[in-house]
């Protein structure tokens, strides 16, 4: 009877194999000592932690993080009057706001701290799926979890730049901050007619809520059977022991058909990408498709209308953004930088 | 016994169909009449309780939507019962539907909980999926049960209906002004996001290793290799299994809590943070 | 080694570069803020009030200085040299009380302003003229066209919402001559949907929140989520946002430029009408106010947009 610890003789640390891949990457390091700490055994996971691979993608992307990190820490101070001490204190409510309209900003407070942290976080994510990219070849994995990366990106690509440039303008993305990111979403939400009705994030809650069933249900299936070795996934895979026939016949039995070893992960892979594959698809079709999600399901018959509806929450067909001119609403700054 | 994913489950499901061991047999000894099973699935005494359950929630539904006599799916409605009531019966066009389907369901959810716990007990495996059902059911009993009870009245159930409970989500969500700024609320966001994050994580680790080398212990090592080179840690076949558990655990316990606090200890999240 | 030492170079450089940057605050401040609203001269009110709103009334307003030297050559024609009791002098909007009748409002007054009688009035001279006198008036005749051409509209369209009794000085200043300021409201021209941005929407958020707290009501009182911005659900909605343009009123017509804008708050303090409520027009005698149909506030959603019965 297989141990969970079977795999993990504790004497020596694992370490890659070396491959010409490797050092065809100039920046190409293991970086760190491995480790072994015992404590994480008492929590039945592994116990090494590190090394880390560099690599030239891997720099680019903390670079760029680092860049952005920056300059956002410095527009930070800027909206605290210079003060560290304020700035920690109200760090929550800093806020660094996009600028109206889709050109760059006239100057630095009215939007230009933004565009600067955005641009450089943009490229920090597109550094990483290049990481990702490179250390999948190198361990020849089949490469879904690149597939993922560029899933998510697409969806804070859609947020944060394709959705603004459709409606006309940077101010419908988030400002950059802890409390301006959660208002957003609530604002953004009141905005376009309650995203409650909109059937692609009805159908990105529909993944989401499912990505957690599936966890427990997976999750749970594994740690019962594990045992008999369920958790061996790529062995069973090959070979289904007893460990994996009870984790499939207990599925059978309750809800009349089940996975396989391998075809659970399929389900897993599909739901957790589902979920930011749809919202992409949601926030792209918000302000394109319609400006009232409300009025949306009304007219299309999926939503219980509760009463006759005003002129200005009628749905309306892409609807131009008119140009934010005038007041934009903050204190404009006075103090050219 | 060897066994590729397209061999059909039959060859070694026999093995496994052993009578005996069920809660009911525990409970009251002799034979249990219902250890038999329907084509692939188990029925068991809590699958006929289950199953009964369910056909009179359905059939409590067909008639109270023909009632109203809008069947479309999509603005098919079954109201809760209006605040007049309070915690008592309501008329069945009032909310007494709604009253019979959340009882119906509660058993029969109950019962699937306790049928899962049965096809343990036969299998011998260790009881975390019956346990994770709980806390999934859970959810349902505090939205429908426990806060209208800490509520005071029935009305506070959500409608049960496509949009019905959509816009309950919403009314409730601006009930409590913010429900963004609720604590629970973001934890258990966080928790949800995590949670299908590890979940893609996982997916691909084992899609794109599998069968990729005859060797399942080379397999695995790439894996780790991968893991290790990427964000410089492998949490280990079994470890990644008991993270998303937990994590799945987390996030219900604090969707729980967040509803839960709502309007009982809380009127307004935003004056939450700032009380005085 | 020396990757300390450039890691904490580069924080102690960020750390400085706070120093470079100027901050927000004092030139934004002295910079042009709104040139103000001006007093609507032109406009003749109906009812007991008679006379226009005064032109610009100075910029200092609280306790008339008591020593001043009075300077009759800018003083209204009325306004006697050598002032005599028991008499009226120099009255420009409570026209039409006797002697008697005028102190009994003056009373008033100064209850619902917590002040006394030197706060406008210079003692020797009842009748000379101060800037607090002025923008007194200018609050009185606020007060009674707010009545008439806000609130008796709402009333009108709204019967089920009646709330017995009329603004008055009471029901903002509530014993204190300088209300405070509690939330913010934007203009009602934010109130334009759909709005230009998430930004501007998430100011009409703030102050929908800052509107439910000065009720003391959550959102539901005025919307259905599903629908934010129609108007015809409930009648509570179609009378704030007339509400919202009487506030609008207030801030761009009537109040002078350095003085705080009011919100709901200034006259609800956290209740879903006004409790300090007056009998109305110039007469600040308090009444006792009472909702003529308490069941409507309750349940908004329950009760038809017409607000008839």
């Amino acid at each position: 009877m297989a141990t969970v610890f079977s795999h993990h003789p504790p004497e020596p640390l694992e370490e890659a194999e070396p491959s010409v891949l490797d050092s065809a990457d100039p920046l190409g390091i293991r970086a760190g000592r491995a480790m072994r700490i015992d404590l994480l055994a008492l929590l039945k996971v592994d116990t090494q932690i590190g090394t880390i691979w560099l690599g030239t993608w891997g720099i680019l992307s903390t670079l760029s993080f680092l860049a952005g990190l920056l300059v956002f820490y410095i527009g930070a101070l800027d909206q605290a009057g210079g003060s560290f001490w304020v700035m920690v204190r109200y760090f929550g409510n800093i806020q660094l706001a996009p600028p109206d309209g889709l050109s760059l900003a006239h100057s630095l407070r009215d939007g230009g701290y933004w565009q600067i942290v955005t641009g450089f976080w943009a490229f920090s994510v597109l550094f990483w799926a290049g990481r990702l990219w490179e250390r999948l070849a190198r361990h020849k994995w089949r490469p879904f979890l690149l597939w993922a990366w560029l899933s998510a990106i697409f969806l804070t690509s859609v947020i944060w730049v394709w959705h603004p440039l459709l409606v006309g303008s940077w101010s419908d993305a988030p400002a950059l901050g802890l409390n301006a990111d959660l208002q957003w979403a609530q604002n953004f939400s009141v905005l376009w007619g309650n995203l409650y009705y909109n059937p692609f994030h009805q159908l990105a809650i529909f993944f989401l809520f499912g990505s957690t069933m599936l966890w427990g249900m997976h999750g749970a299936t594994i740690l019962a059977t594990s045992s008999e070795g369920s958790h061996h996934e790529d062995a069973e895979i090959k070979n289904m022991t007893s460990g994996s026939q009870k984790a499939a016949l207990f599925w059978r039995w309750t809800m009349g058909f089940n996975a396989f070893p391998k075809s659970i992960h399929d389900w897993l892979w599909w739901f957790a990408v589902g979920v930011v594959l749809s919202s992409g698809i949601g926030i792209l079709a918000t302000g394109t498709m319609t400006n009232n999600w409300y009025a949306w399901g009304v007219d299309h018959g999926t939503v219980l209308q509760y009463g006759p509806m005003t002129r200005s929450s009628i749905n309306q067909h892409p609807r131009p953004m008119p140009p934010m001119t005038g007041p934009s609403g903050y204190m404009p700054a006075q103090g050219k930088i | 016994m060897r066994l590729s994913m397209s061999q059909s489950m039959e060859t070694f499901e026999r093995d496994y169909k052993k009578p005996g061991n069920t809660i009911f047999q525990a409970l009251l000894g002799g034979v249990d009449p219902f250890d038999v099973w329907l084509g692939p699935f188990y029925v068991g005494f809590f699958g006929i309780v289950s199953i009964t359950a369910i056909v009179l929630g359905v059939l409590v539904i067909l008639i109270s939507v023909g009632q109203y006599g809008d069947w479309d799916l999509w603005r098919a409605n079954i109201p809760s019962p209006l605040r007049q009531y309070g915690l008592g019966p309501a008329p069945f066009l009032h909310g007494g539907a709604w009253q019979l389907v959340v009882v119906l369901a509660t058993v029969s959810f109950v019962a699937w909980g306790l049928r899962e716990v049965d096809i343990c007990r036969k299998l011998e495996m260790g009881f975390h999926i019956p346990a994770m059902f709980s806390l999934a059911i859970s959810a349902w009993v505090v939205l429908q049960i426990l806060r209208p009870l800490a509520m005071g009245c029935w009305c506070e159930g959500f409608d049960l209906s496509f949009t019905g409970h959509l816009t309950w989500v919403s009314n409730t969500g601006f009930r409590y002004m913010n429900f963004y700024d609720n604590p629970f609320h973001a934890y258990a966001v966080l928790g949800f996001f995590l949670t299908a994050m590890v979940l893609a994580m996982h997916g691909s680790a084992i899609l794109g290793t599998y069968n990729t080398d005859p060797d399942p212990n080379v397999e695995m090592r790439r894996e780790d290799s991968f893991w290790r080179d990427y964000v410089g840690y492998s949490i280990g076949e079994y470890g990644i299994h008991r993270l998303g558990f937990y994590l799945a655990v987390y996030t219900l316990i604090m969707s729980d809590l967040c509803i839960f606090t709502s309007g009982t200890l809380v009127k307004d999240w935003v004056q939450f943070w700032h009380p005085f | 080694m020396r990757h300390q030492i450039f890691a904490t170079l580069l924080f102690a450089l960020t750390l400085t570069a706070g120093c470079a940057i100027k901050p927000v605050g004092d030139e934004a401040a002295a910079a042009t803020v709104n040139s103000g609203p001006t007093i609507n001269t032109g406009e003749k009110s109906g009812g007991t009030i008679g006379t226009d709103v005064p032109a610009n009334p100075q910029a200092t307003y609280g306790p008339t200085d008591q020593n001043q030297k009075l300077d009759f050559s800018t003083q209204p024609a009325g306004v006697p040299h050598a002032y005599v009791g028991g008499r009226l002098y120099n009255v420009q909007v409570l026209k039409q009380y006797d002697y008697p009748g005028l102190l009994g409002q003056m009373a008033y007054v100064t209850q619902a302003l917590g002040v006394s009688c030197q706060y406008c009035h210079v003692t020797t001279n009842y009748a000379y003229d101060t800037p607090t006198k002025r923008i007194a008036r200018t609050m009185m005749i606020m007060v009674s066209k707010l009545q008439s051409e806000h609130i008796d509209a709402v009333h009108k369209a709204f019967p089920n919402y009646v709330v017995t009794g009329a603004v008055g000085c009471a029901t903002c200043h509530r014993g204190s001559p300088i209300i405070p300021v509690k939330y913010n409201v934007v203009p009602v021209g934010y109130l334009d949907w759909p709005a230009k941005s998430s930004r501007q929407a998430g100011f009409v958020v703030n102050s929908m929140y800052s509107a439910a707290r000065s009720l003391g009501v959550n959102c539901l009182f005025c919307h259905n989520s599903a629908d934010f911005i129609t108007l015809q659900y409930y009648p509570t909605n179609q009378i704030a946002h007339r509400m919202w343009h009487m506030v609008d009123d207030i801030n761009h017509k009537y109040l002078p430029p350095n003085i705080p804008a009011v919100t709901c708050f200034s006259c609800h303090k956290g209740n879903k009408w006004p409790e300090a409520l007056v009998v109305g027009g110039t007469d600040e005698t308090p009444v006792q106010v009472k909702a003529i149909r308490p069941e409507v506030h309750e349940n908004p959603g329950a009760f038809p947009a017409s607000g008839v019965p």
